[in-house]
């Protein structure tokens, strides 16, 4: 099945992408990336540790295979999210920038009017921007109208492992969207991947999920059967559901 | 020696440029991202780029992130 995903003109066959914290060793962190089958992979931008000079986890992730997705977490307002952007493509990574702008560290939400501000300056710099914002639909036409390279909608909240908790409004940007949408954060299981694939999402990104699993490379491989299956099934075109029972075997010919 | 901060820590160094400030410290990371004074050095400035008495470095590099 020639069915690919395409972002800012790139072409992807994966439609699950993870991220690389939280790992308990950067060996684990590989072989789950490897596992996943993930093309593009998120990393953070974060000061050197000075007494830690020479941990470089990163170094396992060849740029070559994967498409490195910088993000902003951290960012507190536009002014920091786009300070980030820049510097990492000064570090010489690709000009993507998963967008944060999570100014309040309990629930870690996206602040809209501060990620709307970001997404149009780092687009008219150039960036392929890839905004996390609350599941929105206004929000997801302004981001949209500003450029952006996709929509990237929560599913409940970083880290959270509690699934599609916004899957009405997901199925409303989806319906109108003509970016990619990716649903990014709160995904805890495979099934909650295949959920968001089968609403019409075009990929899912999980990080907390793989990381935190007891074997984190078998997780990443069950997230991307499901993301598959929730992807066909999408394809497949489901049928309408009912309140009421209807019989799949004949209601006639009863024996006597 | 010279006087300077780096990620926010007042140290001494005995580089004269960036590319020997980053030996120095033993920063042995793929990417890594200086700004120095507030302003972002691409790598091609590295080694031309001064470390004078008082200079601000940030050290920046990629780390596990979802």
């Amino acid at each position: 099945m020639n069915d690919r995903l395409t972002i800012a003109g790139r072409s992807f066959r994966s439609r699950l992408m993870v991220g690389t914290g939280k790992f308990a060793s950067s060996d684990l962190m590989r072989d789950a990336i490897e596992e996943s089958g993930a093309e593009i992979v998120t990393v953070a931008l974060r000061r050197v540790d000075l007494s830690k000079p020479d941990d470089d986890m990163l170094s396992m992730i060849d740029p070559g295979k994967y498409l490195l997705l910088p993000n902003t977490s951290g960012a507190r307002d536009a002014t920091e999210a786009v300070r980030l952007a820049r510097i990492a493509v000064a570090g010489g990574l690709e000009p993507w920038i998963k967008l944060e702008v999570t100014p309040d560290h309990r629930t870690l939400l996206p602040d809209p009017v501060e990620t709307l501000k970001a997404a149009e300056i780092l687009v008219k710099e150039g960036f392929t921007v890839l905004p996390y914002m609350p599941a929105d639909p206004i929000l997801a036409r302004r981001l949209e109208d500003a450029g952006t390279a996709a929509l990237m909608p929560l599913g409940s909240l970083i880290g959270t492992g509690l699934g599609v908790r916004t899957r009405d409004a997901v199925e409303i940007i989806v319906d109108q969207a003509s970016v990619p949408v990716v649903v990014d954060a709160g995904l805890g299981l495979p099934s909650h991947a295949s959920e968001a694939m089968e609403l019409g999402a075009d990929a899912v990104l999980v990080n907390t999920a793989l990381a935190i699993a007891e074997d984190p490379v078998a997780m990443a491989r069950a997230f991307r059967l499901g993301t598959e299956a929730g992807r066909v099934a999408r394809l497949a075109g489901p049928g309408a559901t009912s309140t009421q029972a209807r019989a799949s075997s004949p209601l006639t010919g009863f024996l006597e | 020696m010279t006087g300077i901060k780096v990620n926010g820590e007042e140290r001494q160094t005995e580089a004269s440029n960036v590319s020997g400030l980053l030996s120095e410290l033993g920063i042995v990371a793929s990417i890594i991202i200086v700004e120095k004074n507030g302003a972002i050095l691409t790598r091609d400035r590295h080694a031309s780029e001064t470390v004078t008495e008082g200079d601000r470095f940030e050290l920046i590099k990629l780390m596990g992130g979802g």
